[in-house]
C-alpha cells in the first residue's frame, strides 16, 4: 500500500513541480476523507493539481466552473416534467460524482455556494422532498481566487469550516519553473494508480491509526488555546479538532506509522486551521500566520 | 435600604444572641438584658421594614452615653464585671448597625469573646458543652452568610467537617503545648458569693442545706477517711451576741490581712505568738498522715476547706484557728493539693484567743443558767455537765429538722426547753453557750461534713447541703472537736444529711427538678453519678491541666520510648506540623509525575540547551532533535533515532509494560551516547 502512496506522490509531483509539501497535504486531505480548498492567484496550477489528484486516484470527476450567474440547480440537478411518462423525473447535476472540481468557487453567489453545503457535510442532496445519496467516496476539491480580487463572493465561515484543509500553492522556485518550461512540449500523461476501491481501503487503514492520550491532550490544549487566548477572533470548532486528528492520522499513515505523533499534527496544522482562524475577513497578522502563533504558544512536551 | 441579611441569618443571629445572654444572665445587671432585648427587637423591626437604620453619628453618640451609664451602673462590682458589661453592651449595640457583612463578623467575634468570658465563670463539663454549642451556633451564622448557596444539610456537613478536622489539632495543642503562666491577669470582681457566710444565726444554714450545688471535690492519695471524720473546716466563729455567731475582731483582722495579700507577713506574726507564749503546746514536729487534692468550685472568697490539720505553704495561709486560706480568691474552678498532718505546727493559742473563746453576752437565757446551776449543785465538774447536755440531746425528745420553728428572744432557753427541734447550728450554738457559761473555752466551727463518694470510690463530692457546724472546746491544752448534732442525728454524721433528717421530705423540698432529690431512683442515681464522674475528670484533666500534669502525662507517654524525651517530642511535633503544612501547601500528590521518557529528554536537553540550542515552546522533540543535529558534533542519526524512540514510547498506545521498559532502556543508552558526544 505504501508503495502506491509513494507512486501517487511521485506522479503528482511530476505534474506540479516543486510543490511536494502541497501535494502531500492534498493527498492527506483525501485520505482523511475531507474536502480540499485550494486558494491562490489565477494560473498557479490549482486546477491542474485538482485534476491530477482525481485522475491519479482513479476517481470519476466532474468539473464545474463557478460563475456569478450560476444557480443551485446547475450543481445539484433539477426535476423536469417528463411528458411521455407524465411525471417529474430528476436529472442529476454535476455533484453526483466522486470528485467535484469546483473551480473558482468564490465567483458564485452565496446561494449557489450554500447549495454545496449539504452535499459536502451530509453527502446527500435533497430536492423536492427527496434525498439522493452521493457516491462513495465523495470529495469536493474547490479552488478560489484570493478574496481581494474583483468579482468574488467570500465563502462564509460556516462553509470554510466544511473544508478540512485549505492549501496555497505559491509561486514555484526558479529551478521548478525552469523545468516546467522545458517540459512543456512533452505533456505528462496521468494514469490512475489506484482505484476508488483501493482508496477506500486506504481510508479505512487511516482510521485505524492510533492516537494516544498524550497526543489527544496536546491536540486539545492547542484547540483550547485558540478558544481562551485573546489573539484568536475565531476559535477552533470541535469539527476542526476532528479534522485535525483525522488529517494527522492520514499524515502518520503516509509516514508509515500506525500511531500519531505531535509532528503529524504540526505538519497539517497550518492547512487545517489557518482558514478557520482567519475567518472571512481575516488578514494575516504580522509576519507569522495565526496558526503558527498558536503552535508556538503550546508546548507539546507538557502533559 | 436593601436588606443584606437573609431571614435565616437573622434568626441565627437572634438565636445565638439569646443563648449567649442566657448564659451570662448571672453576671449581668437586669437592665442590660432589657436593653439587649430592645436592641434585638429594633433590628427585627429594621428587617421587616418598619424603621430605618440610624446614621453613624447618632449611633456613636448613643454608644458613648450607654457606655458611661453602664460603667456607672456596675462600677461597684469590680473590673471584671465592668468588662463583661461593656462587651455585652457592644454586643447588643451591634444590632443598631448590623448593615454589612463586616458588622456580622464583628458580632460573631464578640460572641466568641463572650463565650470565653462565660467559661471564666463556669467550668463544669456541662457548661463547656453549652459553650461549645454556642460557638457552633456562631459559626453557623458565618456559614449562612457566606455559603448561602448551600442547602442547610450541606452547611451542616461543612461545619461538622471543619469542627471534626480541628479537634485533633486542638487536642494535640492542649496536651503538648507548654503551659506558660498567663501573661495577663483576670481582674477580680466584687461579687455576691456562694457558700458559707461569715456569720450564722440559727436559721441561716437551713437555706444552705437546700442547695445541691457542688462546693468542692476531693480525692485522696492515701486511704479515704471515714465519713464521720471528714470534718472540712472552713470558718471559726467565736463571737456571740445572743443571736448571731460571728468572727471575733482578732479573726476578722487575720482575714483582712489575707484579703489585702499580707499572708506571709501574717504567718511570721503567728510565730511571734509562739515565742511570747509560755503555755505553748504544739512544739513537736507534725508528721504527715495523708494527702488529698481539692478541686474547689469558684466562691470568690479565700476559703479553702481542709481536714485537721493543714499547714501553710506557698500561696496558702493558715489562720490561728487552723483554717486554711488562699492568697487569691477562688474565682474559677481550681485544684489544690493539701497535706494532712496529725497535729498543727507552729501555731499556738494566745491568751487573748482563749479569752475570746469564753465571751458571752451578759444576761439572758435564765432557764439554761438555772439548769447549769442544778447540775453544778449535784457536784459535777464542767466537762461532765457538758456530757450531761449531750446525753440530754440524745435521750430527750430532740429532733433534727431543716425547718425548725422560729426562736424567741431567749434563743437558747427556747431551743433547749421549748422547741427542741433544729439543725446543727442550733445544737452547736446551745452546746457552746453552756460550755462558755461553764468557763470552758469553746468556739463554733463551720464547714462541711462528709461528702459523697462516686461509684468507684475515686473522689468525694461535697455539696452545699453538706454544710455543717460543730464545736471545739479547749481541753487538755488543745482544741477538741465535739459535734452535738451527732448525739441527735448520728446518721447525719455517718451517712449524710438526707439520712439525718427525721422527715426526709424536707430534703431539698421545693426543688423537684434537682436530680439529687431523687436519689432513690436507681436509674437517675446512676445517671447522676456518671455525670458527676465525667465532670470530675473534666475538672482534673482539663480545667486543672497544668505544667506538672502535662509533664507527668508526657513522661508516662514517653516511658515506652526511652530515646524520646520531651524536647525531642516537641521538636518532632513541630516538624510534623511543618511537614503537614508544606504538604498541604504544595500538594505533591497533585503535581504531575514526570514520565521517564520526558525525564530522559530533559537530561539531554539540559546539556544541549546550555551549549547549543534552546527549544522553542511549540517545538516538538523530533523537530528539536533535527535542529540540534545540524548544530552539534553528535552523530545526527543518533539524535533522529532518539526522537523516533521518544515518540514511540510517548505516543504509541497499547505498549506493554515490558516493551516500554525495553524501549526506555534503549532511550537511556541513546541519551548517554549523545550526551558524551556533545
Amino acid at each position: 500500500m505504501h508503495n502506491k502512496i509513494a507512486k501517487i506522490l511521485e506522479q503528482l509531483n511530476a505534474v506540479l513541480l516543486g510543490k511536494e509539501q502541497q501535494t502531500k497535504l492534498a493527498l492527506v486531505c483525501l485520505l482523511a476523507d475531507g474536502h480540499l480548498l485550494i486558494e491562490d492567484l489565477p494560473g498557479m496550477g490549482k486546477t491542474t493539481l485538482a485534476g491530477a489528484l482525481a485522475k491519479t486516484l482513479g476517481l470519476d470527476y466532474q468539473r464545474v466552473q463557478f460563475t456569478s450567474d450560476m444557480l443551485p440547480a446547475d450543481i445539484l440537478g433539477v426535476s423536469i416534467f417528463d411528458k411521455q411518462r407524465q411525471q417529474f423525473s430528476f436529472h442529476q447535476g454535476p455533484v453526483f460524482t466522486q470528485v467535484l472540481l469546483a473551480d473558482e468557487i468564490n465567483r458564485a453567489s452565496p446561494k449557489t455556494q450554500s447549495a454545496l453545503l449539504e452535499a459536502m457535510e451530509e453527502r446527500k442532496v435533497s430536492i423536492d422532498k427527496h434525498s439522493y445519496s452521493l457516491g462513495q467516496p465523495f470529495f469536493v476539491i474547490a479552488t478560489q481566487n484570493p478574496q481581494d480580487q474583483a468579482g468574488t463572493f467570500p465563502l462564509p465561515e460556516s462553509q470554510l469550516d466544511r473544508f478540512m484543509m485549505r492549501i496555497e500553492l505559491g509561486f514555484p522556485n526558479k529551478d521548478a519553473e525552469l523545468a516546467m518550461l522545458k517540459e512543456q512540449t512533452a505533456a505528462t500523461s496521468i494514469n490512475a494508480i489506484i482505484d476508488s476501491q483501493q482508496l477506500q481501503t486506504m481510508q479505512a487503514a487511516v482510521k485505524k491509526v492510533q492516537a494516544s492520550d498524550a497526543l489527544l491532550n496536546y491536540l486539545i490544549r492547542l484547540v483550547n488555546e485558540s478558544r481562551y487566548a485573546a489573539e484568536y477572533a475565531n476559535a477552533l470548532s470541535p469539527r476542526c479538532s476532528k479534522s485535525l486528528l483525522n488529517a494527522a492520522k492520514a499524515m502518520a499513515f503516509i509516514e508509515q506509522r500506525d500511531y500519531v505523533v505531535p509532528e503529524d499534527i504540526q505538519a497539517v496544522f497550518a492547512s487545517v486551521t489557518d482558514h478557520r482562524l482567519n475567518g472571512v475577513h481575516g488578514v494575516k497578522q504580522g509576519s507569522q500566520a495565526l496558526s503558527q502563533t498558536l503552535l508556538n504558544s503550546v508546548d507539546p512536551l507538557q502533559s | 435600604m436593601l436588606e443584606f441579611l437573609t431571614r435565616q441569618s437573622l434568626s441565627l443571629i437572634l438565636l445565638s444572641y439569646a443563648l449567649i445572654m442566657v448564659l451570662l444572665t448571672d453576671q449581668l445587671h437586669s437592665v442590660m438584658i432589657i436593653f439587649g432585648l430592645l436592641c434585638a427587637l429594633w433590628r427585627v423591626a429594621v428587617f421587616t421594614g418598619r424603621v430605618a437604620l440610624l446614621n453613624k453619628l447618632i449611633t456613636n453618640i448613643f454608644t458613648l452615653i450607654c457606655s458611661a451609664l453602664v460603667i456607672a451602673l456596675v462600677y461597684q462590682q469590680g473590673m471584671l464585671s465592668i468588662l463583661v458589661h461593656l462587651v455585652v453592651l457592644g454586643f447588643s449595640l451591634k444590632f443598631l448597625e448590623l448593615k454589612s457583612v463586616r458588622d456580622v463578623h464583628f458580632f460573631v467575634n464578640t460572641g466568641f469573646v463572650l463565650v470565653a468570658l462565660f467559661l471564666v465563670f463556669n467550668q463544669s463539663i456541662l457548661m463547656a458543652g453549652i459553650a461549645m454549642v454556642s460557638t457552633l451556633l456562631l459559626l453557623t451564622i458565618l456559614l449562612s452568610l457566606h455559603a448561602k448557596a448551600l442547602a442547610n444539610y450541606q452547611q451542616f456537613k461543612l461545619l461538622s467537617k471543619a469542627v471534626l478536622l480541628s479537634v485533633p489539632l486542638a487536642v494535640v495543642l492542649f496536651v503538648v503545648l507548654p503551659r506558660l503562666p498567663s501573661m495577663w491577669k483576670m481582674p477580680l470582681q466584687n461579687k455576691a458569693t456562694t457558700g458559707l457566710s461569715d456569720s450564722v444565726s440559727p436559721g441561716s444554714i437551713a437555706e444552705l442545706s437546700q442547695s445541691s450545688e457542688l462546693a468542692f471535690r476531693a480525692s485522696f492519695d492515701g486511704k479515704i477517711p471515714a465519713a464521720a471524720t471528714r470534718y472540712w473546716r472552713v470558718l471559726t466563729l467565736d463571737q456571740f451576741d445572743g443571736k448571731t455567731w460571728t468572727q471575733s475582731s482578732q479573726l476578722k483582722y487575720q482575714e483582712q490581712q489575707v484579703k489585702i495579700g499580707k499572708g506571709p507577713i501574717f504567718n511570721r506574726g503567728s510565730l511571734q505568738y509562739q515565742s511570747k507564749n509560755t503555755r505553748s503546746s504544739t512544739q513537736s514536729v507534725a508528721t504527715k498522715e495523708n494527702s488529698y487534692q481539692i478541686i474547689i468550685e469558684p466562691h470568690y472568697k479565700h476559703y479553702l476547706p481542709s481536714l485537721d490539720f493543714a499547714k501553710a505553704t506557698a500561696g496558702r495561709v493558715l489562720l490561728s484557728d487552723y483554717s486554711l486560706r488562699t492568697l487569691k480568691p477562688v474565682f474559677k474552678r481550681q485544684a489544690f493539693t493539701i497535706d494532712q498532718f496529725n497535729q498543727v505546727d507552729q501555731i499556738s493559742q494566745s491568751p487573748q484567743s482563749l479569752k475570746q473563746s469564753l465571751q458571752l453576752p451578759t444576761g439572758g437565757n435564765p432557764k439554761t443558767k438555772a439548769w447549769i446551776a442544778t447540775q453544778q449543785a449535784s457536784g459535777l465538774d464542767s466537762y461532765s455537765i457538758l456530757e450531761q447536755l449531750l446525753a440530754k440531746f440524745n435521750q430527750e425528745n430532740f429532733r433534727y429538722t431543716l425547718k425548725p420553728a422560729l426562736l424567741g428572744e431567749q434563743q437558747i432557753d427556747d431551743f433547749l426547753f421549748t422547741s427542741q427541734a433544729g439543725f446543727c447550728v442550733h445544737y452547736a450554738s446551745t452546746y457552746l453557750y453552756v460550755a462558755r457559761a461553764l468557763n470552758v473555752p469553746a468556739r463554733m466551727v463551720t464547714g462541711y461534713l462528709g461528702g459523697e463518694l462516686d461509684s468507684d470510690s475515686e473522689f468525694l463530692s461535697v455539696r452545699q447541703y453538706d454544710a455543717h457546724a460543730w464545736v471545739e472546746i479547749w481541753k487538755n491544752q488543745q482544741w477538741q472537736r465535739v459535734d452535738p448534732t451527732a448525739y441527735v442525728a448520728p446518721e447525719r454524721v455517718e451517712q449524710g444529711i438526707m439520712q439525718g433528717l427525721d422527715d426526709q421530705s424536707e430534703f431539698l423540698s421545693g426543688q423537684y427538678l434537682s436530680i439529687h432529690r431523687w436519689q432513690a431512683n436507681p436509674f437517675l442515681n446512676q445517671l447522676r453519678s456518671a455525670f458527676a464522674k465525667a465532670d470530675y475528670l473534666w475538672a482534673v484533666w482539663v480545667i486543672n491541666y497544668d505544667n506538672e500534669k502535662q509533664f507527668k502525662l508526657l513522661q508516662n507517654l514517653l516511658k515506652g520510648l526511652p530515646w524520646l524525651n520531651l524536647s525531642i517530642l516537641i521538636l518532632l511535633l513541630l516538624l510534623s506540623a511543618a511537614s503537614i503544612l508544606i504538604l498541604w501547601v504544595f500538594k505533591p500528590w497533585q503535581t504531575e509525575k514526570v514520565p521517564s521518557e520526558d525525564r530522559l529528554f530533559n537530561k539531554l536537553y539540559q546539556k544541549s540547551a546550555q551549549q547549543h540550542l534552546i527549544r522553542e515552546k511549540g517545538q516538538t522533540i523530533a523537530d528539536y532533535c533535527h535542529a540540534l543535529s545540524q548544530l552539534t558534533t553528535a552523530e545526527p542519526q543518533l539524535l533522529i533515532d532518539f526522537a523516533k524512540l521518544y515518540n514511540q514510547i510517548k505516543f504509541k498506545p497499547n505498549l506493554s509494560a515490558t516493551q516500554r521498559k525495553r524501549l526506555l532502556v534503549e532511550l537511556n543508552e541513546l541519551q548517554k551516547k549523545i550526551s558524551k558526544q556533545f
